[in-house]
């Protein structure tokens, strides 16, 4: 079993950046390869709704969105048409921008511990 | 309307797997303004956090202002017990100066608050050199000091004065009116008026430690200086919230520290005149992780006032005829056993079974065991556990009330 908490990624926030579409390709990124479907990171689901994540559970997916909260837009993770928190990432200003410019994002519950919950943050690719 | 200047770092921790933007001032910002109250953070930050911190006050309804720094400080743990991997840009900043009228002040590690105030609460946040409140030319018409034991020890430069003496040195050297002794497991201890009042802590099926500390200081201040309760009042409410936070790893809002029941950690008459309970350590310590988990219980527990009789440290290697008996004589003497149970090592299933033969408690500590393999730990009523932290609060708790 592997310990990681990634196949690419080793450190928190960091972005994984694919190189190719394989795991052994090391060659340099593609010209038409497009930055915002690159973000991939797992981290901690942060400001959690404590409503909402009770009702989580392993495997679940959450829409990454843009909402409005007094005159401010946030990154959202959210579940059932409600916010069950936000990312604490510094990846966070790069996925604003990149859902403002139509790129979509999901999040998959891969563990919860009480309050604790991390979740596995990934692109959708155009075709999906 | 309360302010609070504290650090805000990146905190991460192995073992259970958990990160987040946190540190003092942002961890008591966030348990704030769960309590619906109006709060405003004064910190340190560097500018790939400052999104981060946007959105999480967007989200949690608080107000912040940062001072740019270049690198925002980490604190990486192995556990929740573990002492912290420190990465902090070594330069100090100017310093954040502050005029309000109600502040929660963090020491924090990039620079110096220097506060002007009625009411303070003040909590140093320092395990190497703490400073007092009043040092950087700070002051404050009424002023509450939280710490830890040994952060008082430290601050009033004398670690040999009991709990209490230590507390009276601190309101000579800091003019403080109030002063809580934070004692992990055992409660607090209150200084107001010239009385001492002990403030229990509350027994929790789970112990998330990391941050603790933090949470307690920022429901005392909410409950003192927004709610308007006693010391007393504050600091029993910090405890409790503090117990609601340590048992889901989440910040309690109002109704969850209200209708949140524990049962509180009973410390029994020979422990409060002084009695220091024995806890003996079981486990396996044939390989270096075996022997680096030994090595890190027995530090935890002894760090938690606890005497440990560890077979390794105690009686060594050696033949059965040379050992066993000592071991043996280690479980007779002590009040509760704490075993590590993972790999099932037939020796420490054997020191379970003599001390329940005893009567004494077994706290039973194992992350990859199967539970038909813990049914006789189980069915005899020892304390089950896959978390090492939970396993050894739990551990201190038994030991103290008996």
């Amino acid at each position: 079993m592997s310990g990681s908490d990634s196949t690419f990624t080793s450190y928190e926030g960091s972005s994984k950046v694919k190189t190719g579409k394989g795991n052994g390709d090391i060659g340099g990124r593609p010209e038409d390869t497009n930055p915002c479907l690159e973000i991939h990171f797992q981290t901690q689901l942060s400001s959690p709704k404590p409503d909402v994540i009770s009702k989580l559970k392993k495997g679940d997916t959450l829409n990454i969105e843009l909402r409005t909260i007094h005159t401010q837009v946030v990154v959202a993770a959210i579940f059932d048409e409600e916010i069950a928190g936000g990312i604490a990432s510094p990846q966070i200003s790069s996925i604003r921008e990149c859902i403002q410019k139509g790129t979509k994002y999901r999040a998959k519950v891969i563990s919860i511990h009480e309050g604790l919950v991390r979740i596995d943050v990934f692109a959708l690719m155009n075709d999906e | 309307m309360i302010t609070i200047v504290g650090g805000v770092y990146y905190e991460s921790c192995i073992q259970p797997r958990w990160t987040e933007y946190m540190g003092s001032g942002g961890r008591a910002v966030s348990t704030i303004a769960r309590m619906n109250a109006d709060a405003n953070l004064f910190t340190y930050l560097d500018l790939k956090t400052e999104g981060i911190i946007e959105n999480k006050a967007a989200l949690e309804n608080f107000k912040y202002s940062g001072k740019r720094i270049t690198q925002l400080g980490k604190f990486e743990y192995m556990h929740g017990l573990s002492s912290p991997t420190i990465e902090i840009e070594q330069r100090t900043y100017e310093p954040i100066e502050i005029d309000t009228d109600k502040i929660l002040c963090f020491g924090m590690l990039e620079g110096e608050a220097i506060i002007k105030s009625d009411y303070a609460v003040y909590d140093p946040q320092n395990h190497k050199s703490p400073k007092h409140f009043h040092e950087n030319g700070s002051n404050t018409t009424h002023l509450a000091l939280i710490l830890n034991t040994h952060e008082a020890k430290i601050l009033s430069g004398d670690s040999h004065l009991e709990e209490k003496a230590l507390i009276q040195k601190l309101v000579e050297q800091s003019s403080a009116e109030i002063v809580v002794l934070k004692q992990g497991p055992r409660g607090s201890l209150l200084f107001h008026n010239s009385e001492f009042t002990r403030i229990p802590s509350y027994i929790t099926e789970k112990v998330w430690k990391i941050g603790s500390g933090d949470v307690f200081t920022a429901h005392f201040a909410h409950s003192w200086l927004v709610c308007g309760r006693s010391p007393s009042d504050s600091a029993y409410v910090a405890s409790k919230a503090t117990a609601c936070y340590c048992n889901k790893g989440m910040l309690p809002d109002q109704s969850e520290i209200e209708k949140s029941s524990f049962p509180t950690a009973r410390v029994s008459n020979r422990v409060q005149e002084g009695y220091q309970p024995k806890v003996y350590l079981a486990g396996p310590f044939f390989t270096l992780s075996q022997l680096w988990m030994i090595e890190q219980a027995r530090n935890n527990l002894s760090s938690l006032d606890l005497e440990v009789f560890s077979p390794l440290h105690d009686v060594g290697r050696g033949p059965a005829e040379e050992v066993v008996h000592h071991d043996l004589e280690g479980i007779r003497q002590c009040d509760v056993v704490f075993a590590i149970g993972d790999g099932l090592d037939p020796g420490t299933i054997y020191e379970i079974g003599y001390a329940k033969a005893l009567n004494k408690p077994v706290i039973f500590y194992a992350e990859n065991v199967t539970a038909e393999d813990m049914k006789m730990m189980s069915g005899s009523s020892c304390f089950i556990s896959t978390d090492y932290v939970s396993a050894i609060y739990r551990t201190v708790w038994e030991a103290i009330s008996i």
